[in-house]
């Protein structure tokens, strides 16, 4: 199938199918730009959930950098995350396990750093009979708090094409944690890292587990939809 | 099926031909299948291992890029966008057809073009690395294949697989002592079958 210039043509079949379609598309735009368009969401959220669950009330001893501060600080690294999450989703922009590692441990590391600092500043422990049921709410309520936002960057992630959907996904899924637990902790007045590196944690862990998982769900519905074809 | 008679791959002309195509040009698509299709066909194929399916499976990468075109930003280069699309649908292709218990391997329209397979020394040649190049591991010759055939370096080879550049140089000399080590032993029993 050779034109008389001795180019190969295009196949009768996928010639229709594309001009059925040709409309002119606007390309995406970088991943960190369509990251940033985030931002407003995040900082609603920063500011929804403690408007909705209640600020916590040693707000004023922890001071604007530590409480605000440190939660704008958090959701501004969830942002980077999606951003690297949204590079990933683009075809041929690969992540280096390298830089995989290090975002997980980035983000593991500033949750920590937070944690230290809120409890060094303003060190709240929870009742003892209380612990496991706060542990529970905390970890339940940060996750289903945070589950739409998942939803949202899986939406933003793939209008690209995540060829590896599980790390984008989980990166996604992290991001959306961050972000979550960022405002989550203006809620929760607990500041022991025992309670926040567990409770906060298994929400910031099980974000990006639900973020992971929808990312290959979606995967295989898109291509369970090219087999049915067939 | 070969890569004569095809004009050598031009960046900026297939940055133009994406670029004409997302703003809906029909010939845009044209070029850009043009220019395309044999480095996908060979691609695939080295991944595929099967003429007819090679086929199928470039028709339906460049349907995943007619879907995904959005997603190529004219600030980085179209091949190794292209070039992840198309090891992914073969991944995704090979899943289903796992998944469908649909295994099919028939060596006698493996590699290479039955016409050309017929007579010369070359060609036995060709396909004597060709066969070598199907025994290698899966990982090893896609890197072989990324870097000898198609003329990546190993740093856009390393992004696009997601590993490092030193590994994806490891497993390319590694691919190419395999390949060396494979024809040595053909040539070897074939001396001594003549004897």
């Amino acid at each position: 199938m050779e034109a008389d210039d001795g180019r190969e043509n295009v196949p009768q079949r996928l010639r229709e199918t594309i001009e059925h379609d040709l409309r002119p598309v606007r390309p995406l735009a970088g991943p960190f730009r369509r990251a940033a368009l985030f931002i407003p969401v995040a900082a609603v959220f920063l500011v929804g959930v403690p408007w909705v669950f209640g600020l916590r009330p040693d707000v004023p001893l922890m001071g604007p950098a530590v409480s605000w501060g440190l939660s704008g600080l958090q959701v501004l690294a969830g942002i980077f995350v999606l951003g690297l999450a949204l590079k990933e989703s683009v075809p041929g922009n690969a992540l280096s396990p390298r830089v995989l590692i290090a975002s997980a441990v980035a983000a593991i590391a500033l949750v920590v750093v937070v944690t230290e600092v809120t409890f060094a500043v303003s060190p709240t422990i929870a009742p003892p009979p209380l612990r496991a049921p706060f542990l529970r709410f905390c970890a339940g309520f940060s996750t289903l708090v945070g589950t739409p936002l998942v939803l949202l960057a899986g939406f933003l992630a793939a209008r690209a094409l995540p060829l590896r959907p599980w790390v984008a996904g989980g990166l996604y899924g992290l991001a959306a944690g961050l972000i979550a637990d960022a405002g989550w902790r203006l809620f929760c007045e607990v500041s022991s890292p025992g309670h926040v590196l567990v409770a906060h944690g298994a929400g910031v862990g099980s974000l990006a587990l639900i973020g992971m998982l929808g990312a290959v769900v979606t995967e295989r519905v898109r291509w369970g939809r090219r087999d049915r074809r067939e | 099926m070969t890569n004569e008679g095809h004009p050598d791959i031009d960046e900026m002309g297939l940055r133009d031909s994406m670029l004409a195509y997302q703003s809906g040009r029909a010939d845009g698509f044209e070029l850009l299948y043009a220019s395309l299709a044999p480095l996908l066909r060979r691609y695939l194929l080295s991944l595929a291992r099967d003429g007819v399916r090679a086929e199928d499976l470039v028709q339906e990468t460049f349907l995943q890029i007619h879907r995904s075109r959005r997603s190529y930003s004219a600030a980085h280069p179209v091949l190794p966008w292209v070039l992840a699309i198309a090891r992914h649908v073969f991944l995704m292709d090979r899943r289903s057809r796992e998944r469908r218990g649909r295994r099919e391997v028939s060596p006698g329209r493996a590699v290479g073009e039955p016409a050309a397979r017929a007579e010369t020394d070359r060609v036995l040649e060709r396909e004597a690395v060709a066969h070598a190049l199907a025994q290698l591991p899966p990982e090893r010759r896609e890197t072989v294949v990324l870097h000898h055939v198609e003329g990546l370096g190993f740093r856009e080879i390393a992004v696009r697989l997601g590993i490092s550049e030193a590994a994806a140089k490891m497993r390319s000399s590694r691919g190419i002592a395999g390949i060396r080590a494979l024809l040595t032993g053909r040539r070897k029993r074939g001396k001594a079958d003549g004897s």
